[in-house]
Formats: structure tokens, sequence, C-alpha cells
């Protein structure tokens, strides 16, 4: 008799726990988690990470994290949401590979330093971002 | 001090936004001209406006930043609020995840090209 060995699933987090991350990251100030909250779900409704839908508790995996960050990010640089999904859709950054997100411009760029952004999800998310995303 | 006719700028921009049509420029730069962009634009009528060097660079600089999909307006902001390191070949602001870089040398090349034009 064989013995099927079930993968491993992988490690996920609610956006509770994600929170922390975002505010750590994003905005440090207490009283405007609701703003952050705000902003933070629409990025994700626009394509960022998947939606569960109504009644049921979200779970997000490594790549939907990381996703969120680095829309946020471009999004706090000016970029206007819908350019910043686009440009995520477009490269598909990943921690540990370039910084540089190069825009559709021939004399100016855009630089994310996805190591900081590394560094803080492993910090307040170590059982998903243990080693490289 | 250097001044620069609505014509020249038109073709500064022109070089450096080879995939736009001239036509499509001519609009954006009237379009930021009503939202006041660069300072000082709007002259009154019957007068042509003459941009300075710092009129023309901010438009250059709110035109790269608009090429990396930054709205005007939060092009503007971040150009009056974030810290500008200029080198001569680059002029870059850094966020502490970020930093955005504007090739100013490129920007220069054709600035002096639109002079002698």
């Amino acid at each position: 008799m064989k013995l099927a060995i079930a993968p491993e699933p992988e490690p996920t987090c609610t956006f509770a726990e994600m929170l922390p991350l975002l505010a750590s990251l994003f905005d440090p100030e207490p009283t405007r988690i609701t703003a952050l909250t705000g902003r933070a779900k629409r990025f994700m409704t626009m394509g960022a990470a998947s939606c569960p839908g109504r009644g049921s508790v979200g779970r997000y995996g490594a790549g939907e994290v990381r996703r969120v960050l680095i829309a946020m990010e471009l999004h706090q640089m000016g970029l206007a949401p819908e350019k910043a999904i686009a440009l995520l859709n477009e490269h598909d950054p990943r921690f540990g590979g370039s910084a540089r997100i190069g825009v559709g411009s021939l004399f100016s760029y855009i630089d994310i330093d996805m190591d900081g952004l590394r560094m803080a999800a492993q910090q307040h998310l170590p059982h998903m971002f243990g080693g490289a995303s | 001090m250097t001044t620069y006719r609505y014509k020249e700028l038109l073709a500064i921009l022109g070089s450096l936004n080879l995939d736009d049509k001239p036509a499509t420029i001519a609009s954006r730069l009237k379009q930021w001209q009503r939202m006041g962009i660069p300072e000082g634009v709007n002259v009154g009528r019957g007068k042509d406006c003459e941009y300075t060097e710092d009129m023309v660079w901010e438009v250059l600089t709110i035109n790269a930043l608009q090429k990396l999909g930054i709205p005007p307006d939060n092009a503007r902001r971040l150009k009056a609020q974030m810290v500008w390191n200029m080198t001569p070949g680059c002029i870059e602001m850094t966020t502490p995840h970020g930093s955005i870089s504007i090739d100013r040398a490129r920007i220069l090349k054709a600035m002096e090209a639109a002079r002698h034009d």
C-alpha cells in the first residue's frame, strides 16, 4: 500500500494579523488605523490580494502580503492606486530579487527597498517570512 | 537670465516624451497651466509667458513624475514637501523604503537642444 503524503499547507495570516505590519510601515499613528485599514482593503479589492467575499475570514499567503506591501509603498510614493496595481501586475517584484521597479519612462525610475519590506514582514509575521519569498 | 518660450518648452517636452503626440503634450501643458503649474505661468491676457529655468524645471519634474504614474497634484506635493538631492546626473528623492530618481543629464541635454533649434 502506498502512503500519500499531503503537501504542507502554505502558511497564511488574517487581515488582523497583517495590520500591525502595515501600521509599522505606513502609518504609525494609532488614531489613523481606520484610514489605513480602508486603504489596505481597497488595494486588496483592486487586485493586490484575493478577496474571500462577505461572511468568511480571509487568509492571505506570503505572496499576497508582499503584493499589498508593495502596492501600498508605491502609493506612499505618490502613485495613483490603479497605477500601483498595474505596476505590480506587470513586474511581480519579489523579496530578494531586484529592488528596482523601472517604470515606462526613459528618464525616471522608482526604486523600492525590498529588503526593508522583507525585514519588517519577517519581524511581524515570522511564521510566513522565515526565509526569502 | 535664460528664459524659454512656450514653443521651446513644447520642444523639450516633445523630445522627452517620444511616445506622445505633440497635441497631447500641448493639452497636458495647458491643463497644468490651469492648475498653476509652473508657478507664475498665469501672467494675464495678451502677454506671452517667458519661462525661467526654474519654471522649466518645475514642468519637467512634474512631467517625469507623471510618467511614473504620479498625478500632478501628488507630484506637486512631493516636489514641495520632500527633499530632493541633486547630483550632476540625477535628481533623487528618498522615502523610508524607496526612492524616485529622475535622469537630470538627459533633461539638461533636451533643454540645451531646444535652445539651439
